[in-house]
């Protein structure tokens, strides 16, 4: 059988099945969350306040008689968005950054000195403090969780381009006759594909701890949108007489973030860039 | 016989940490139109490295051209721009590498590889590189070219690769082919296979080969001339034949002795005694001076002299006036 056909399915991986089930799951809840969402997110309701989870509201009522269920469901759409832009930046920026630095390695010893540099912060701090420059929002959430994970991106494709440019492939081609941007497109992008697909699994799972983490901290986005971060962040001093309302969009959190990493870690057994190189294309398991 | 590729005097400098370093020492070798010449020596002689600065393809943080001329049909190649000398790199002189099982791009279906070659000096069309990229594999004997196109390189077996970089290698029928050990990495019996392509390929071609090998079987097979290298010198140059029947360098006599004869019956291979003087140790004038069984002072102090054995044939050896033949 072909790397290519084993590569794509996950076929006989239960796990890894399960978590492209939930992420599957939560997409739709994404997509579909007006559709699917029982009540107005938002619609305040004083008379069921706090109320436990019951056959009315599944997932109880916060503080305000809100529904919990529709704001999970509704926050989903937020979790999907941050993660799809902060993958975007992440990637964009790192694939830019690390394999102009594998190219040119002067410029490269000065982008991986500043990648050095931001890479000694902590993942949360560094987003901190871009938030605190940018100011909160939406926009600037992804922004700042991008350009945190864009370090960590580029490291990564810089150290793969630069093993890709030594490939023996690469002097073949040389040798053909191609420049630079020909060994670029052909010889290095398409190379980096399995890696940076592991790469922006772990990046989505991770954007969503983090903006979590910014949401929590009041920093992310703003209090009305219903976010999973938002909805622990505002409920936190009921923890004792509701905790319902911090168990379920915690679940959340912690359901995205362990099923990404479930996919991107069978993902990667499958498409290890070293293993491919080495046995031509077979995999380990 | 127009001579096609001249190399003069080159001196490759490699930088290790310990400092500066010649590989290749005032090396210089020529092949002719149509002609195949062998470039022999053992690891680490500086014969891949002499096929790199010929293909411009050094790696220049850790070696650089510290002196000498590479000519090739009279134009200085080490007077080009690096975009110059891509321009003909592929077109004019094409190189296949050693390792058949790394010199394909893993995600690039095989057609796409040659064609990309076609096009990178060719304007002709999609359709028409396509059809060139099918003959080229019919070329090298490849079975149903047509659907082996579509393959990707860890579909195909070793020997199968190395047609394949043949073909891509012959795509702009170069004038000169530069063979780096191309059967290093092959089974016994496909070695014979590629072998016999390559010279099929090569007469009806009429194209020049550098064939870079320390295999001496396989120089009697696919060579006309042979130049022998021992740590970055040129030991002896000449044709297969005089060199093989006459050698006059202790080294090629070292060599040509270690090789184990089928019909003789031997306890033991002949092996030349010593080793290749190691990264850190002073090199005498002569390389082959410390392990040669003819040294004296001579070979130490001075650089030896080119003698002139026949017409064709050259050796670099104080003794080689005085060296009885076998």
């Amino acid at each position: 059988m072909t790397t290519y056909a084993t590569a794509t399915g996950f076929g006989g991986q239960k796990l890894a099945f399960a978590g492209l089930l939930i992420i599957a799951t939560l997409a739709v809840c994404a997509l579909f969350a007006p559709w699917l969402a029982p009540a107005d997110p938002i619609a305040i309701d004083p008379l069921v306040r706090l109320s436990p989870p019951s056959a009315a509201h599944w997932f109880g009522t916060d503080h305000f008689g809100r529904d919990t269920l529709s704001r999970v469901i509704h926050g989903s759409r937020m979790a999907a968005f941050i993660g799809i832009g902060v993958v975007a930046i992440a990637l964009g920026g790192g694939i830019t950054f690390g394999v102009l630095s594998a190219v040119f390695p002067r410029l490269g010893m000065l982008l991986m000195r500043i990648v050095d540099v931001m890479m000694a912060f902590p993942a949360l701090l560094l987003a901190l403090a871009l938030i605190v420059v940018l100011g909160r929002g939406v926009e600037n959430s992804i922004l700042a969780i991008g350009v945190v994970y864009m370090t960590t991106t580029a490291r990564i494709v810089y150290g793969v381009s630069l093993r890709l440019k030594s490939e023996v492939w690469v002097d073949a081609a040389l040798a053909m006759g191609a420049r630079t941007p020909r060994i670029v497109f052909r010889h290095i992008l398409p190379n980096l594909v399995s890696p940076l697909f592991v790469q922006a699994s772990f990046v989505f799972a991770f954007a969503q701890l983090q903006a979590a983490s910014l949401d929590f901290l009041g920093l992310g986005v703003p209090p009305e949108t219903p976010t999973w971060g938002n909805m622990i962040s505002e409920s936190r001093i009921y923890i004792t007489r509701a905790p319902w309302l911090l168990l379920f969009p915690g679940l959340m959190i912690a359901l995205a973030a362990f099923s990404l990493n479930l996919v991107g870690d069978a993902a990667r057994d499958r498409l290890d860039p070293r293993l491919q190189a080495a046995f031509g294309g077979r995999s380990r398991s | 016989m127009n001579t096609l590729l001249s190399v003069r005097d080159l001196e490759l400098v490699g930088h290790t940490a310990s400092g500066p370093r010649t590989l290749v020492d005032g090396l210089s070798i020529a092949v002719s139109e149509g002609e195949s010449l062998a470039l022999v020596g053992e690891s680490g002689s500086g014969k891949s490295i002499t096929a790199l600065a010929i293909m411009g393809l050094l790696p220049e943080a850790e070696v650089t051209v510290g002196g000498g001329r590479i000519e090739f049909s009279g134009e200085s190649l080490l007077d080009l721009s690096a975009l110059e000398r891509r321009r003909i790199a592929g077109n004019r002189i094409a190189m296949i590498f050693q390792e058949p099982m790394t010199s394909l791009n893993p995600v690039m279906r095989i057609g796409d590889q040659i064609v990309e070659m076609i096009r990178a000096h060719e304007r002709v069309s999609l359709r028409a590189a396509m059809a060139r990229a099918a003959e080229l594999l019919a070329d090298v004997r490849i079975p149903e070219p047509a659907m082996r196109l579509r393959a990707y390189p860890h579909q195909l077996s070793g020997g199968q690769r190395q047609r394949v970089m043949i073909a891509i290698a012959l795509a702009c029928r170069p004038k000169l082919l530069i063979a780096d050990e191309p059967t290093t990495a092959l089974d016994v019996t496909v070695q014979a296979q590629i072998l016999a392509l390559l010279r099929d390929l090569q007469q009806e071609l009429a194209m020049a080969m550098l064939f870079i090998t320390h295999d001496l079987g396989v120089v009697a097979n696919i060579a006309d001339r042979v130049a022998i290298m021992y740590c970055g010198q040129l030991a002896e140059t000449g044709s297969v034949k005089e060199v093989f029947r006459t050698p006059s360098h202790p080294y090629t006599r070292g060599l040509l002795h270690c090789v184990p004869n089928a019909s003789a019956e031997l306890d033991e291979l002949v092996a030349i005694p010593g080793q290749l003087p190691s990264a850190s140790e002073s090199l005498a004038a002569c390389r082959f001076a410390p392990r040669c069984p003819l040294a004296d002072t001579i070979c130490h102090r001075t650089p030896p002299p080119t003698v002139a054995v026949s017409a064709v044939h050259f050796c670099h050896c104080h003794h080689a006036g005085g060296v009885a033949v076998p």
